[in-house]
């Protein structure tokens, strides 16, 4: 087998997005191209003759890491954003 | 060109995992810095599975079998570490608002 | 240290990024080095798994080496979950009020659509991975994706399922796995040593159970914290999406 141009596109965008998703300055944006960087991985599975990992990898590496990822995102803003919100965790906080 | 695929992914793994170790180094926010490890395991990942490949024509099914461990050993990993980096954030924060409210009083 | 999210996420101008950048250049040319050099002797494991095939149980290369030959491995990682899923239920946030919209009717009944689907694609994959592509860990992924919609959701069925139910089946995995090494001991193998006819059975049932245990794990690791019981009383039903999806 010798490597095509496929090949090629296909692991120059796996490096170009994991570029983005380091430096790009929205949080949401990185972690919506990580999932899209999991889903070009199970491409790259099945050209390596690996849909076992290729399976794995569409359901867990990019649909359950990016959904939890997506969470951790809201929870990090929500605790953010309000103040309101920030009195009563304080409230806890002072208690115990 | 007589390049095997494998090669180009195994070097694309490679440069995942040197980005992904800049990036934990580099990246000053903790889920940035976990994105960042999630990639030098995919990198890892892809050099393992390439490194089964190739050698007279077999692939190797152990690799296989190791990165499908990894997969799921990466994900409930990444699961505790940004639990710890949601506490992590709750925490300062909680601490920025005493520290304002303290200076506000004393305006 | 970590508070201030909206600043650059590039600090440090200088000497230091110049270094990094050198040293990293660095590693990527020795890694690359070692790759690319001529190994000599080694043929891999394929050979030997090959040879091995017939007495494993199971005809796909892939669940051969991850449920008999290295059992070790599933059985570690079954652990690695477990303790994944008390770490996360041990970090118990603090409680904020949540204003989730409750979920649409279109949402909601597609979810009631899709989640038998899913469990029955999962079963699906559960049985072709014993020939072809697919296996306990694939099954496992799907089944986890089911109960992360439900908890998005908040399905009723959660509030259904007892508490105790959910404790069981986080220890389950590993658990079983134990037993069933135990067992090949008691039948006179070493510890998870599988062969033969009765390598067959044990290999369906370790599925079975990994799969699952894959799957609950997997949810509960997205639901992020410990259902807790509403009141004192046993067995009493727990709303699980009590702490819902953004926990």
């Amino acid at each position: 087998m010798v490597v095509s141009a496929f090949d090629i596109i296909l692991c120059l965008t796996l490096v170009w997005l994991a570029w983005h998703i380091l430096t790009s300055p929205d949080h949401f944006k990185a972690v919506v191209l990580f999932i899209s960087f999991g889903l070009l991985m199970a491409l790259a599975w099945v050209r390596l003759q690996a849909p076992d990992v290729a399976l794995a990898e569409a359901a867990i590496g990019s649909g359950l890491t990016g959904a939890l990822f997506l969470s951790a995102l809201r929870r990090m803003a929500s605790v953010r954003r309000g103040e309101r919100r920030l009195d009563r965790a304080e409230e806890r906080y002072d208690d115990g | 060109m007589s390049v095997p695929p494998a090669l180009v992914y195994g070097l694309t793994g490679l440069f995942l995992f040197v980005a992904g170790l800049a990036g934990l180094i580099s990246c000053a926010q903790l889920l940035r810095k976990i994105l960042a490890a999630n990639i030098m395991a995919s990198g890892v990942f892809l050099f393992l599975v390439t490194i089964g490949h190739g050698r007279g024509g077999v692939i190797d099914p152990v690799p296989h079998a190791m990165v499908l461990t990894g997969i799921v050993v990466s994900v409930s990993s990444t699961a505790v570490v940004l639990a710890l980096a949601c506490r992590v954030q709750e925490t300062a924060n909680i601490h920025d608002l005493l520290k304002r409210r303290a200076g506000g009083d004393r305006e | 240290m970590t508070g201030n999210e909206s600043t650059g996420h590039r600090r440090g101008m200088g000497l230091v990024p110049l270094f990094n950048l050198v040293m990293l250049v660095a590693l990527f040319a020795a890694l690359a080095w070692g790759y690319l050099a001529p190994v000599s002797g080694s043929s891999g494991l394929a050979h030997r798994v090959d040879a091995a095939l017939v007495e494993s149980g199971v005809e796909s290369r892939v669940t051969a080496v991850l449920l008999n030959y290295r059992a070790y491995d599933t059985l570690l990682e079954c652990f690695v979950l477990f303790l994944g899923v008390v770490a996360v239920w041990s970090l118990r946030p603090f409680r904020y009020d949540r204003h989730d919209p409750s979920p649409g009717l279109i949402l909601s009944s597609l979810v009631r659509l899709l989640v038998p689907l899913m469990v029955l694609v999962g079963g699906y994959l559960l049985w072709a991975g014993s020939n072809q592509a697919g296996g306990a860990f694939q099954a496992g992924a799907i089944l986890g994706g089911a109960g992360v919609l439900l908890l998005l959701t908040s399905s009723p069925l959660l509030s259904a399922l007892p508490r105790g139910l959910l404790s069981c089946g986080i220890c389950l995995g590993p658990v079983f796995f134990l037993m069933m090494g135990l067992a090949a001991m008691v039948l006179g193998r070493d510890f998870m040593e599988y062969r033969g006819e009765a390598a067959a059975l044990a290999i369906v049932a370790l599925e079975v159970v990994t799969a699952l245990s894959i799957g609950l794990c997997l949810a509960a690791l997205f639901g992020g914290r410990r259902p807790e019981a509403g009141q004192e009383g046993a067995g009493k039903a727990v709303p699980s999406q009590d702490g819902g999806e953004g926990r």
